[in-house]
């Protein structure tokens, strides 16, 4: 059967395309300032395609400080915060789910309210904390405070719920100890969601400014975000071309994870209990 | 080769006792089919069993053995779940040969194991396949195969046909027979289907609210039922009983027992009533008829009665089985059956 073409189905359509322009644009504006040049950025009316890309542009901004060294210190804390996160996530998602023991309740409130506690609200006395310890010239602050993903605690632990007890009580028949259970079981069920999470949190660590801004004293513990911000205090507050490039660079690593893994994470999300 | 004995079994749930001081054996190679209702503690015998949900207190022997503390995996037993457990991310090969390489068995003797029983069971052909894309009788059969590959001195067997439609559950019934047969282990079964209890069980523990109630082959559970719970729970249609009134017992006859005619019959038990429905199944005809307030059923290989009419039903005296105000069997031994069989 033809659909048919009604008033309704035309503003509709004129609405999503609405907010696709709505949430597409200010990326392409981004990346197409990012190839102008430092002239084009300022001419009146703006041109909606670069006159010549100016791949000079993500050269300049490498070059312009100890971006390299940035961008390794935005790959330890990330990489090494994804894995301390996965390393605490996974067991304790697979003990709420599936043991009981007493004080269960009590650490998943624990869990469940570090998640709803903002940073902003608690960042002063983290601050004072990692001072105190004398980290604040290593990247162990920006590492420690991504170490734990309650969210991802807790969206790990509805995955493995859903997991019927009677494939753990299985693989115990089978003599599979509790760690192959998790690694030979549990986890080959959960990995959509994990996927996911750690997607997230990868997004989460790597664009993060708040806490590399509160708990990094030096530049030889800057991650890119906080590099790429002070390009516009080495490049002044209008030369947009850079700064643009800046967040090209910042945000092609984000592109390509989630170029990547796309099908999984949009798989995890319509995912609707193992059967 | 495995004989069971619970000594003084208690399992609680919390506060809730579902298995209070029960002693029981099984058989070495019997087919041992554990039945009752819902919540008769069937299952929770089972996992006893399986060391997968331990008793609250008592020991478990297998052979003479103390297993009561042992690991699952150290049992020797192997369970069909009824939703078959099935590891949904690994290939059907994967699932049977998880338990052989966690048990460190080298890899020639795996395949071979692997071989040797999917053949068996009919699934050689499936066995680089992802369970979700297999049938419900197919995933029947790879749980089958997992169990039967370690090779274990027990299976363990957790109402494993009631997922399948009713013709597979039939055939899987006579397979699951020859099997036994085949591999002369000891079988222990739960169901709620007295069909499969009676058709394969070698042995049948009949239970209700955590007590056994009897436990004996299907014919002698059938003909000599302990009780009046046995007797009823037995038998389709049921037990038809007749109270011999407040407090004093009751009397009951099967419904096939019950010889229907257009005149009395010289029979020891006669009584006259008017059929009220009739259900025609083919092969035989169940009417329910009444008569003295008493509403009974009789299963009957003449279709030519018609409701609405009336008849004479005849009963012989050694079809007519008494339960005392106890419930319990007042046999033809008894001291007081003769007084009771009189008051009929």
């Amino acid at each position: 059967m033809k659909q048919k073409i009604t008033i309704s189905s035309i503003i509709g359509a004129l609405f999503k395309i609405a907010l696709i322009v709505i949430f597409i644009f200010p990326f392409y504006w981004m990346v197409i300032t990012g190839f102008k040049t430092y002239m084009e950025t300022l001419q009146m009316p703006p041109t909606l395609w670069p006159a010549k890309w100016q791949w000079v542009n993500l050269q300049r901004v490498w070059e312009s400080g100890p971006y390299p060294l940035y961008a390794m210190n935005s790959v330890i804390v990330t990489v090494t915060s994804l894995v301390l996160q996965t390393a605490v996530m996974v067991p304790a998602a697979y003990a709420f789910a599936k043991y009981k023991f007493p004080g269960r309740g009590v650490l998943f409130g624990i869990v469940m309210a570090a998640f709803m506690v903002p940073g902003q609200v608690t960042f002063v006395s983290v601050y004072h904390m990692f001072a105190k310890a004398q980290l604040l010239r290593t990247l162990w602050p920006q590492i420690l405070i991504h170490g734990v993903n309650a969210f991802g605690i807790f969206l790990l632990r509805q995955a493995f719920m859903q997991v019927p007890d009677e494939l753990l009580e299985s693989a115990r028949l089978d003599n599979a100890n509790e760690f192959q259970v998790l690694t030979k079981v549990m986890l080959p069920m959960g990995k959509p969601t994990l996927v996911s999470i750690l997607m997230l949190a990868f997004i989460g660590i790597w664009n993060d400014y708040f806490w590399p801004f509160i708990l990094t004293t030096s530049k030889e513990v800057y991650p890119l975000t906080i590099g790429i911000a002070a390009l516009r205090d080495v490049e002044g507050d209008f030369a947009w071309d850079i700064i643009m490039a800046g967040n090209v660079i910042l945000v092609m690593p984000i592109v390509a994870v989630y170029a990547i893994f796309h099908k999984r994470i949009v798989r995890a999300f319509a995912y609707s209990g193992i059967k | 080769m495995a004989h069971i004995r619970f000594e003084n079994i208690t399992k609680k749930f919390g506060t809730k006792t579902i298995l209070d001081n029960m002693n029981l054996e099984i058989e070495d190679g019997s087919f041992t089919v554990m039945i009752g209702p819902s919540g008769c503690g069937k299952t929770t015998l089972l996992r006893i069993i399986a060391g997968i949900g331990p008793q609250t207190s008592g020991k478990v022997y297998l052979d003479g053995q103390d297993i009561s503390n042992t690991a699952p995996a150290k049992r020797n037993v192997a369970m069909v779940f009824q939703n078959y457990a099935i590891y949904p991310t690994m290939t059907v090969r994967e699932n049977i040969e998880f338990g052989l390489k966690n048990n460190k068995v080298p890899k020639a003797e795996r395949d071979a194991l692997v071989k040797e029983i999917s053949e068996i069971v009919g699934i050689a052909d499936l066995l680089d396949r992802k369970p979700n894309t297999l049938s419900g009788g197919q995933r029947q059969r790879i749980a089958l195969a997992r169990a039967m590959v370690k090779k274990p001195k027990v299976f363990l067997m957790d109402e494993p046909l009631s997922n399948l439609d009713a013709k597979l559950r039939v055939s899987m019934r006579t397979e699951l027979i020859e099997l036994h047969k085949r591999l002369k282990t000891t079988f222990v079964y739960v169901t709620h289907d007295q069909t499969e209890a009676m058709s394969m069980a070698t042995n049948i523990i009949l239970m209700n609210n955590g007590e056994i109630q009897q436990i004996a082959s299907p014919r002698e559970i059938y003909t000599n039922p302990n009780n009046l719970f046995t007797a009823q729970f037995i038998g389709s249609p049921q037990m038809n009983t007749v109270s011999f009134g407040e407090g004093k017992g009751c009397y009951g006859f099967r419904p096939e027992k019950v010889q229907l005619s257009a005149t009395a019959p010289d029979m020891f038990y006669t009584r006259k009533g008017t059929i009220v429905t009739k259900e025609m199944l083919g092969s035989e005809t169940i009417y329910q008829i009444r008569f003295d307030n008493h509403s009974i059923m009789v299963k009957s290989l003449d279709d030519s009665f018609s409701a609405d009419s009336e008849i004479y039903m005849g009963v012989n005296e050694e079809d007519i089985h008494l339960f005392d105000e106890k419930e319990l069997r007042v046999a033809p031994e008894d001291a007081r059956y003769a007084a009771m069989m009189a008051q009929l």
